[in-house]
């Protein structure tokens, strides 16, 4: 096995009584581009600055390429922060030369024509030189972002530490340029963190996923390991648009998993226990199934009929409809369950599905998630 | 019945023109979004019809009666704000129940009301807490509930959800829907989420630098967007540059794309004439990768690929060197020779924009 | 041209310091000092006289508090300046709220006029301005020219003062309303009207109550200073030629009679028989001991009110329960709000601006008694000046240099012990300032490291005095500069020392620079501290004070005043325009 480039063994933060950070253990390769995805308050934050320095842990070990990083200060780290603020944190009183020329002029390692050349290059490469003597309030969100960028790749650091690089964007506008500052970071061959609360954001850049909630790494995985095998209700509900659906818990009958609810059997490939510490072990043989809304195959009713030996078909009626361009999502309605079920459907697809068709919605045995967790989890999982 | 109409209005502040001749009705009953990128004057344009801004030109007018210089407090319509704005020192009962109590209404019934409201919203049990303990999506709903009290038939949302986490905004957003059609309201809603207009919006209009660029149904604008703005604006588009080479019978032409590619298209929205420029836009999900060539086909590689939940995105660079993003249901095997065929059906032809692609696709 | 070689030198020599100050054992250090010379030097000695009155508590029970007749002096003063601090900080309360209301939530056209010129009094000294207050209101025996326009009516000692006072703290207390009211986030007074509610009805069941801690902070600041002048109740009461005293005046006579008993040899019994006869006591032994118990009184009256304005603010329920639409929506449309604006405005010219300037109409009137003016006069009055620009130069330099780390300490370290000396660093700023400078010299004279020198008293004082300004500003400045600069700064390799020159100081450096002209301006218009330290101190405010008082020269002391305003009106634009113009865009 090879070394991992950053590692952190056991890392604990604790703000008085509240936990920010449990057990932390990471190993993230030379040149990966690692996204942390978890909601507000999960502790991200908290992550990237005591990475970067700027909060003491509680406990526990930081280490680059195998050296200890916990006794150095933020400056000697070598790893370039980039704050979740909107303006990106550019320094409000210096053009976007001297925004980009800050970290080798402050480091003072370097002779300044070749701090120039080296700065003339990296505004070059995102398109900002022509405008290097304009001030961070003159420059539009995306310039904003782009000097931020530039500002931290003068920096020559080993690792990018990105904290909502992209918050303070319009919606169209993050799409676009998330996929640019992958592009942008990976030719470099750096190694990154990146901080996001969007699905969509994360799983369309990231080599890597880190689920966090409530301080706790909850998943760690490719995008495709944590979609299609979530280890936990949590990571299985937060990535994508997810039903969670209260069963029962029945026998087990020639190696497979059965569930009910209401008056649907249905058949599971796996229950994973609950193994978290936090919540009472439920005796009540409550499970919750999670399925992915796009992972539901919809049919009209008058197509098929229904095989009556098998497990996992549900009879429906499509009660709402949303059109999302690419994708449309039904909301339908099924007896017996008391919520709607989300499913995604190409929107190709959409004039066969209105308001009100009778339809037949089946999912495969692989595709049904089921945890071993008491049904108050899904109500709380969802305020969240 | 609420209807507003919105004629001829233009704001100018000092030389800058943040609105410019702007045409509107809104319906009795209708959920209306303005969506546009940021600085495109969809806050201006709400702060005239709210009366925060009195507009240089033109006239608002809400249920056939001129509102132009009436101030906001006497102006008949509820709001949700962007930053919440709940009042921090109210529980959230009181600030539910602010609407009634103001207008001197009695205790049992102010109670009632906001008993009805934190009801519709599911935020009975928090009703004693102060705002500050609530989540952010939570204390967004009660600021619709306390909007909602005030018993006014227009509700005006000014990117009420644009500041919270992306699931419990996609969540929100669902929930605004279903309460402003039960109750029968005209909402007028500013976003520059084209994602969030698209999911809930009855129509939407589309607003940049300060003018009306199109406006229609989420369905029209993203099937059948009639400027290229909009096509790359309410969702990602490819965009390829080339030249009607030859007309051939039944709306079939022979277009030139660059290093010396052709191909042959149906063009079913619109008529153009030989050695016109002219830009070929279709959405990345609409594109069919093959492994033989067509006579509709363009070559090409696959550069990057990644997972993206319900599809996979591949980056196609074509021989015409441009780069194009497709996404697919299924996965490829071969990668290094593929060709892309583009579905006539979903694809826009445009005439070639006066000054560059780059400019009129611009997003800021 | 500077040679390169000695460019070169001085770049190592940069590079060596911070180096130097990176060291953290060296940081330690560095703060520890801070800390210690504002504890000792600071803090200390502004509340040594406490110690003192416990310590001689028998001598001031047998000689002040057992004669009867002077306890009831000591106690009739000390009212009076309870008493006149009180009914200003209500006066300032209901009166500053609705006119920090216009100037931050309306617009108007002269909007832009009444903020400057709400700003003019506060470059006034104030033993300028209570000669120039009295002109306007009192009856003036010792002037025989009256000015014109003088309303020339009020004899008695109370309302005089009130009407003073809330020349002196009305700037103040409106600008620090101001200041915290446009904080309060404009959307909910919208949100609010958007309810049905008035513009009334808004302000009031939303922003009010929302403007607690404005509220507490506007009460301190008129209370503190009210009680504190005495300058300005000096040349005041002078020139309506009464004879009461206040808390901090008493101190000030006291200390003077003191100084001519001891210092000049006057015999006591001389002094015994002028007109302040009544307020001496007995034995000038016992002049010590008094000055110390009346300075521990007035910081002890001072904390309680302070301690009891913060209550209130705390406490005060604002009339929530009901609304009463109709009333309300009256007042807040129409000719009313009009009506109110125009009210304020005239209200803040009669009772402020007119009282602040008018002694400039005297000065006009009489421009012919310049003639009779001696060369001996003005030296006396050149050294005066030069003196006063002096200690407030050196006081400002010194609090710059100690403050602004203070400063860092208090709002970028978070522990324990920086939000004790946040705690700390307003007492200076609580203290009466005569109590303040009584102290500051009880203690130094005491010590024995230093010798005895009046003029490194009187700095010191002034010093304290005036340290809270500048570390409240830079806090201010610091709290609005998010810390995400810090941070991508250091992570990006920069150290704390370049840090800070490099991304903190560009934009706190107008916080201090607004705290450091605060600071001269309060030190060059400070009397009671300066003669509760050392009256032969001839600072300009202490001689407009002689002027008055003692040599009834009133057209002089009023000349002395305008050229004071001009002298810090200079600097504060002089430094301002420098600020201004390394402000880029």
């Amino acid at each position: 096995m090879t070394e991992a480039y950053l590692e952190i063994k056991n890392l604990e933060k604790r703000f008085g009584k509240l936990w920010a950070l449990r057990d932390v253990n990471l190993q993230i390769e030379q040149g990966e581009y690692v996204v942390i995805l978890g909601p507000t308050g999960a502790g991200k934050t908290t992550l990237l600055k005591i990475i970067a320095g700027l909060i003491k842990p509680t406990s526990g070990e930081i280490y680059k390429n195998s050296n200890l990083l916990n006794p150095f200060p933020p400056e000697k780290r070598n790893l370039a922060y980039l704050p979740q603020t909107s303006d990106y944190s550019l320094f409000p009183y210096m053009d976007v030369w001297e925004n980009t020329i800050f970290s080798p002029k402050m480091k003072g390692e370097k002779p300044y024509d070749e701090i120039r050349s080296l700065c003339d290059e990296i505004l070059d490469m995102v398109n900002l030189r022509a405008r290097y003597n304009a001030f961070p309030d003159e420059l539009s969100g995306g310039m904003k972002q782009r000097v931020a960028l530039a500002r931290a790749i003068a920096a020559d650091a080993d690792i990018f530490l990105f904290d909502e690089p992209l918050r303070a964007l319009d919606a169209r506008l993050r799409i676009k340029l998330r996929t640019e500052v992958k592009k942008l970071v990976t030719d470099l061959n750096k190694t990154t963190l990146h901080v996001t609360h969007d699905f969509e954001e994360s799983v369309s850049i990231a080599d890597r996923i880190i689920i966090i909630n409530e301080g706790e790494i909850i998943q760690f995985d490719s995008p495709k390991d944590i979609y299609d095998y979530p280890t936990s209700l949590f990571s299985a509900y937060f990535f994508g648009e997810t039903n969670l659906l209260a069963a029962k818990r029945l026998e087990r009958k020639n190696g497979t998993y059965f569930v009910q609810i209401k008056n649907h059997v249905l058949a599971v490939e796996n229950i994973r226990s609950n193994n978290s510490t936090k919540t009472k072990k439920n005796d009540k043989n409550e499970v919750v199934i999670a399925i992915k809304a796009d992972k539901i195959h919809i049919t009209p009713q008058n197509t098929i009929e229904k095989e009556t030996d098998s497990y996992n078909y549900f009879h429906g009626v499509v009660s709402h409809s949303y059109y999302l361009g690419k994708w449309v999502n039904l909301e339908v309605t099924v007896e017996g369950i008391s919520r709607d079920i989300l499913v995604a459907i190409p929107s190709s697809e959409l004039m066969k599905y209105k308001i009100g068709t009778n339809v037949i919605l089946y999912v495969s045995i692989d595709d049904m998630e089921c945890f071993e967790e008491p049904w108050s989890r899904i109500r709380k999982i969802e305020a969240a | 019945m609420p209807t507003i109409q919105i004629k001829g209005v233009s704001k100018l502040f000092g030389r800058i023109k943040a609105l410019e001749d702007v045409n509107l009705t809104i319906e009795d009953g209708e959920y209306l979004f303005i969506l546009g990128p940021s600085g495109c004057g969809k806050t201006t344009l709400i702060n005239c019809i709210t009366g925060i801004v009195i507009p240089t030109d033109g006239d608002i007018v809400i249920d056939n009666v001129k509102v132009n210089d009436l101030p906001i407090e006497n102006r008949e319509f509820a709001m949700v704000f962007q930053n919440i704005a709940l009042f921090p020192h109210m529980t959230v009962e009181q600030n539910v129940a602010y609407g009634p109590f103001v207008k001197d209404i009695s205790k049992e019934k102010q109670t009632e009301i906001s008993n009805k409201m934190l009801k519709l919203v599911d935020l009975l049990e928090e009703k004693q807490l102060l705002p500050r303990f609530l989540s952010g999506g939570a204390q967004q709903k009660t600021a619709v509930a306390r909007a909602l009290a005030n018993d006014e038939k227009l509700l005006i949302l000014d990117e009420p959800i644009s500041a919270l986490d992306h699931k419990v905004r996609v969540a929100l957003r669902y929930e605004l829907r279903r309460l402003i059609k039960e109750l029968g309201l005209t909402a007028m809603h500013i976003t520059h989420d084209q994602e969030e207009a698209m999911s809930i919006a009855d129509r939407i209009v589309i607003l940049r630098a300060g003018k009306i660029v199109e406006v229609g149904t989420p369905r029209e604008l993203y099937e059948k967007p009639k400027t290229l703005f909009t096509m790359n604006f309410v969702g990602e588009a490819n965009f390829l540059e080339g030249r009607v080479k030859q007309k051939l019978p039944e709306n079939v032409y022979r277009i030139e794309f660059r290093n010396r590619q052709y191909i042959e298209l149906t063009i079913l929205n619109g008529d153009f004439e030989t050695d016109e420029s002219i830009v070929v836009a279709f959405r990345p999900e609409n594109v069919a990768i093959s492994f033989e060539d067509h006579l509709d086909a363009i070559s090409g590689k696959i550069i990057r690929e990644q997972f993206t939940g319900g599809y996979i995105r591949y980056e196609v660079e074509l021989a015409t060197e441009d780069k194009i993003i497709v996404d697919s249901r299924t996965a490829l095997d071969e990668k290094q020779k593929v060709f892309i065929r583009i579905d006539p059906q979903s694809t826009r032809i445009f005439t070639a924009p006066e000054f560059g692609l780059k400019k009129v696709l611009e997003l800021e | 041209m500077i040679p390169s070689s000695y460019k070169e030198k001085l770049k190592k020599y940069e590079t060596r310091l911070i180096v130097f100050f990176s060291n953290p054992t060296v940081n330690i250090l560095w703060y520890g000092l801070i800390i210690l010379f504002f504890l000792s030097l600071i803090l200390f000695p502004t509340i040594f006289v406490l110690f003192y009155v416990i310590k001689e508590f028998s001598t001031i029970q047998t000689e002040i508090i057992a004669n009867e007749v002077y306890r009831l002096q000591i106690f009739e003063a000390l009212s009076y300046s309870v008493t006149v601090s009180v009914i200003i900080t209500i006066i300032d309360l209901i009166f500053g709220l609705p006119i920090a209301w216009i100037l931050v939530r309306r617009e108007f056209r002269f909007k832009s006029i009444l903020n400057s010129i709400i700003e003019l009094p506060l470059a006034v000294p104030t033993a300028g301005l209570g000669f120039s207050v009295a002109l306007f209101w009192g009856v003036t025996p010792g002037i025989a020219e009256k000015p014109i326009f003088a309303l020339n009516f009020i004899q008695d000692a109370l309302p005089i003062l009130v009407l003073f006072h809330f020349t002196t703290t009305f700037p103040y207390v409106v600008r620090s309303l101001a200041a915290i009211l446009e904080e309060i986030d404009v959307t909910l007074e919208i949100a609010a009207k958007t309810c049905g509610a008035s513009k009334f009805t808004a302000a009031r069941t939303v922003s009010l109550p929302l403007f607690r801690s404005g509220v507490a902070t506007a009460m301190i600041l008129s209370l503190a200073k009210s009680l504190s002048d005495t300058g300005g109740v000096m040349t005041l009461l002078a020139t309506i030629g009464s004879l009461k005293q206040t808390g901090t005046t008493v101190i000030g006579e006291w200390k003077h009679a003191y100084q001519d008993w001891k210092i000049e040899g006057v015999p006591y019994e001389d002094l015994l028989n002028n007109d302040l006869a009544s307020l001496l006591p007995p034995d000038p032994e016992t002049l010590i001991p008094s000055m110390a118990f009346m300075s521990a009184l007035m910081i002890f009256v001072a904390i309680i009110l302070v301690f009891l304005a913060k209550l209130f603010a705390k406490r005060a329920k604002v009339p929530f329960r009901k609304v009463i639409p109709y009333f309300e929506w009256k007042i807040s449309d129409g000719a009313a709000p009009k009506a109110r604006s125009i009210l304020s405005f005239g209200f803040l010219v009669i009772f402020v601006i007119i009282p602040s300037f008018f002694l400039i109409i005297y000065v006009f009137q009489g421009i012919g008694g310049v003639n009779i003016l001696t060369l001996n006069d003005w030296m006396i009055f050149g050294q005066s000046i030069l003196f006063s620009v002096f200690v407030a130069s050196v006081a400002t330099i010194a609090n710059v240099t100690v403050g602004v780390p203070m400063a860092i300490f208090i709002a970028r370290k978070n522990n324990r012990f920086s939000r004790i000396m946040d705690s700390l660093i307003d007492i200076p700023y609580v203290v009466p300032s005569s109590a303040l400078g009584f102290s500051v010299g009880l203690f130094w004279t005491s010590q024995i490291f230093f010798p005895a020198n009046e003029l490194f008293f009187v700095v010191m004082a002034h010093i304290s005095m005036t340290f809270p300004f500048i570390v409240r500003n830079t806090i201010g400045g610091l709290s609005e500069l998010d810390t995400s600069y810090e941070d991508a700064a250091r992570s990006l390799g920069a150290k704390p020392i370049q840090t800070f020159r490099n991304v903190t100081l560009p934009v706190v450096k107008f916080s201090i620079i607004a705290g450091a002209i605060m600071s001269f301006t309060r030190s060059i218009g400070e009397t009671g501290a300066t003669l509760a330290v050392s009256p032969n101190s001839i600072t300009a405010p202490v001689f407009i004070v002689d002027l008055i008082k003692n040599q009834g020269n009133y057209f002089f002391a009023a000349l002395t005043t305008i050229i004071l305003i001009l002298i810090s009106s200079l600097l504060i634009f002089v430094l301002r325009a420098k600020v201004t113009r390394r402000r880029r865009r």
